[in-house]
């Protein structure tokens, strides 16, 4: 897509205006504040709906409606309106888009909307607009904030919620398997306590389950189940209805509970963490606010139906679910401080479970045995906070927040209560105490118990080997996603970088010629990195000058551009966007644009006269799309001027006989010519302190100059035995010095005609030979093959040489010095 | 290059290890069919993860 011409009626700092660019490059240009970026804003409202301008970061208070029309016609939208011709392919089509109806694109012939909107579907990815802003974005960000430019602009947020959602599954099963293993922990030491075992392990609870089975003359089983346990033994008769507790199951569980209590110190530090961390929690009101909104995005994820919000009862447009998974992946800390608590607390949660039951034995010892020694009040106050820490471990933050955080955990474990009041007398009073029970209602009523444990046991060994492989699934999935994600992003970033330096290098062909950079992707961050004077690589912001850090950004661009939007639409525009690139490697960007963005067409604003002029004197942009903003005021807008083909003016004013325009309009145009032309060339001119310099001046100086290489040219070509390059200039000086001489002749008549106002003694017939002179005198200092203006170019190195050459090289005099001498 | 080209590369690549893992035997065509939808959503990947363990637990 190309534009041939633009209107705009309205919209931001203008009030009307016409370009026809001819869908070639264009260059609007002029002082800060006369209206160049609402060209810009235009543009991108034509093509998006938007105004790039008025989003992101440090918009929020800004919206299109208001802050997008010119700020008198806010009240009267319908006449804010931006209309193009274009042209896509071999077809011509208008195109025009209101403030009223910002999303309303309307297309004429409308057969081809279909083809407009194919064309513009990239525009979506902004990669059609360049500003300082985006340069700023690619160069000096951090990591990670690159990383969501360059992956929005790959459009990988599908890619990143999908990573993001895996990562929570990935999460919740570790946080599954974690409290799966606890649980099965629990059971296990329940079982080594009821066998009054040393450790666990299926084979010693087999032989120890035989040996209470051969007390009962049982066979041996080969392995266990509870199906098996009590398989061919009869009911012992002294068995009672409920299950004992043994002796030796008492013993060991106060074995088991001075274990606990060895553990004291780890638990404590554990509980310390856990309330440091909840400290900092609730000392950060952000991010509290993140963790409540975590939870609510949580439990809104799992009351989501028919994409009807839980909260608001509203219908959601689009894919609400998606959403709420979007934004839970956004508050990335939160989420981490959420785990990390939940980690702790399920760790805290295993100890005290393990204790509860191993508590909850003694109350029953206690109750079974009738024993007097131990309070029972006081048991069952100790089981109660041990049943409140529980309690609170489940909802840590709610707890901690509302000041009701219980006494610390280190005296649930403190010996002073639980070893005089808990163990030491039940300790005692079972030693007073004989066995009740024979043996073999002993190991009846073990097996009892037993075939409740083992069930348990054998559902959570089950339960433990299912969260394990969902566990190991979800590591993988996300593995496996990260992974390919990474591969197919290093071939994208490889590409990019290849374009990149390639670019690079042609503005800096003269400082860095074997530049080289490197794009990786690590996590969440995008790490960029360029070589600096092979001295390593480095971030682009950190020994590079600004002026390259903004080459940088213009590369990477176009790099960027080039991979994504390919020819889908040949438009970039460029916001005043090489503002610190000195001239000499401004002309390397004239040659980046000529030699690989000829496909495109290049609408560039800059406040710079200098930079448009030179785009004209490089051949990059042709007379007649030099926009020159002068002014800009509230009612008017921009205060314009079109830099028309001078030809075609000067010929418009003679078809009218309008000798002293025609005449008025050379001379501006010649001055404005030969200033560049000594620019381009280092003439020698008389200096004048008004800083103003008249044709009269600048032609002189700059045919003396032209003259002088010429002849510098012929003498080296004759040096360096050069006879074709010798004959070309000596016909070329013949034909110069002829050219100079009449555009001399003539040139009396333009000053005649502007200065003394004796205009109307000359006609159109009088004038039109002078137009030939100069039409032929400007020729001699243009290229005629890419229209550039010669320029002096000095190379660098031992052996460079002082040539004067045109942007392609068609011209190209060696005018060094002392040529052919060592 | 467009979104779901790039993405479709990411799936590609990340279909061909998924195919390889035993790990994911009996689950692997549900699980990427539903990765490649428009609109996956975790608790249904989560039932897909969970699936075959019902069926086929590992003590």
């Amino acid at each position: 897509m190309r534009i041939l011409s633009l209107e705009v009626e309205n919209i931001r700092g203008i009030r009307s205006i016409r370009i026809e660019p001819a869908g070639e490059n264009l260059v609007v240009f002029g002082p800060n504040g006369t209206g160049k970026s609402a060209i810009v804003d235009a543009i991108d409202f034509l093509l998006t709906g938007k105004i790039s301008r008025l989003t992101g970061e440090g918009a929020k208070s800004l919206s299109l409606k208001e802050h997008g029309p010119h700020v008198d016609s806010r009240e009267d939208l319908k006449n804010t309106v931006v209309k193009a011709k274009v042209k896509i392919g071999d077809r011509e089509i208008e195109m025009q888009r209101g403030m009223n109806k910002p999303t309303t694109l309307k297309v004429d012939p409308k057969g081809d909307t279909m083809l407009v909107k194919a064309c513009l579907a990239v525009t979506e990815l902004g990669q059609h607009i360049l500003t300082r802003r985006e340069i700023l974005q690619y160069i000096t960000s951090e990591a990670g904030k690159r990383a969501k430019k360059i992956m929005s602009l790959l459009n990988l947020d599908r890619v990143e919620n999908l990573r993001s959602m895996l990562v929570t599954l990935r999460n919740e099963a570790e946080s599954d398997h974690t409290q799966a293993q606890g649980n099965l922990e629990v059971a296990k030491g329940e079982i080594v306590t009821l066998l009054s075992l040393s450790g666990f392990s299926e084979v010693t609870c087999l032989a120890k389950i035989n040996a209470l089975r051969q007390i009962l003359g049982g066979s041996e089983l080969s392995r266990l189940s509870t199906e098996s346990m009590k398989e061919g033994l009869s009911p012992h008769p002294f068995s009672t209805e409920r299950p004992a507790l043994t002796r030796d199951q008492v013993v060991n569980t106060v074995a088991d509970i001075r274990t606990l209590i060895g553990e004291k110190d780890s638990i404590v530090a554990k509980e310390a963490e856990l309330r440091a961390l909840l400290t900092e929690i609730c000392s950060e009101a952000q991010l509290k606010e993140c963790m409540a909104y975590e939870a609510l995005i949580r439990v809104g994820i799992t009351l989501t139906k028919d994409n009807v919000c839980p909260l608001c009862d509203r219908k959601w447009d689009g894919d609400f679910r998606q959403y709420l998974e979007q934004k839970e992946g956004s508050i990335e800390v939160a989420k981490e401080k959420r785990i990390h608590v939940e980690e702790i607390s399920a760790a805290l949660n295993n100890r005290l479970m393990i204790l509860r039951n191993e508590v909850s034995v003694c109350v029953d010892a206690h109750n079974q045995y009738a024993l007097k020694a131990i309070n029972d009040a006081e048991l069952r106050k100790y089981l109660s906070d041990i049943d409140s820490w529980i309690n609170i471990l489940k909802n840590p933050l709610g707890f901690f927040e509302s000041g009701s955080w219980p006494s610390p955990l280190q005296e649930l474990f403190e010996t002073p209560f639980v070893e005089p009041n808990l163990l030491t007398p039940l300790d005692n009073a079972i030693k007073e105490i004989r066995p009740e029970i024979s043996t073999q209602q002993n190991a009846w009523d073990t097996l009892t118990r037993m075939q409740d444990k083992w069930e348990r046991y054998a559902r959570l060994v089950k339960d433990e080997a299912q969260k394990r492989i969902i566990k190991s699934r979800s590591e993988s999935t996300l593995e496996y996603f990260e992974r390919a994600r990474d591969l197919v992003l290093e071939g994208i970033y490889d590409a990019v970088k290849n374009n990149f330096e390639k670019y690079y290098r042609v503005i800096h062909s003269d400082d860095e010629g074997g530049f080289a950079s490197k794009i990786s992707h690590e996590g969440a961050e995008l790490n960029f990195q360029v070589d600096f004077y092979k001295r390593g690589l480095f971030p682009p912001h950190a020994l590079h000058s600004e002026g390259h850090q903004d080459s940088m950004g213009l590369c990477l661009f176009f790099a960027l551009n080039t991979y994504l939007v390919k020819n889908a639409i040949e438009l970039a525009v460029l916001d005043d966007v090489v503002m610190s690139i000195d001239c000499n490697h401004r002309q390397g960007i004239c040659t980046l644009f000529r030699e690989h963005f000829s496909d495109k067409q290049l609408i560039i604003t800059t406040h710079d006269g200098a930079w448009a002029k030179q785009l004209r004197a490089q051949g990059v942009v042709k007379q007649k799309n030099m926009v020159h903003f002068t002014n800009w005021n509230i009612e008017t807008g921009p205060i314009y001027e079109l830099e028309k083909d001078l030809w075609d003016r000067v010929e418009e004013d003679l078809k009218k006989d309008d000798v002293p325009a025609a005449a008025h309009t050379l001379r501006r145009n010649a001055e404005l010519f030969f200033d560049d032309v000594c620019d381009f060339l280092s003439a020698s001119i008389t200096y004048r302190g008004s800083h103003q310099w008249e044709l009269g001046d600048l032609a002189p100086a700059a045919i003396s100059a032209y003259k002088k290489y010429l002849k510098k040219a012929k003498d080296n070509a004759h040096k360096l035995k050069d006879s074709t390059k010798f004959e070309e200039l000596e016909v070329l000086e013949k034909k110069s010095n002829e050219i100079i001489t009449k555009s001399q002749i003539e040139q009396w008549i333009i000053n005649e005609n502007v200065h003394y106002n004796r205009w109307r003694t000359y006609n159109k017939n009088d004038f039109e030979p002078v137009v030939q002179a100069f039409k032929l005198l400007f020729d001699l200092f243009n290229c005629s093959t890419c229209g550039s203006l010669i320029a002096l170019n000095e190379g660098r190195g031992q052996n460079s040489q002082l040539t004067i050459s045109c942007s392609c090289g068609k011209v190209f005099w060696n005018v060094t010095e002392n040529v052919g001498k060592k | 290059m467009t979104e779901k080209s790039v993405t479709d590369m990411i799936l590609d690549k990340f279909t061909q290890s998924v195919a390889g893992d035993s790990t994911f035997k009996g689950i692997c065509e549900e699980l990427l069919a539903l990765m490649k939808s428009e609109k996956p959503e975790k608790e249904r990947i989560k039932a897909i993860l969970e699936k075959i363990v019902d069926e086929n637990p590992k003590p």
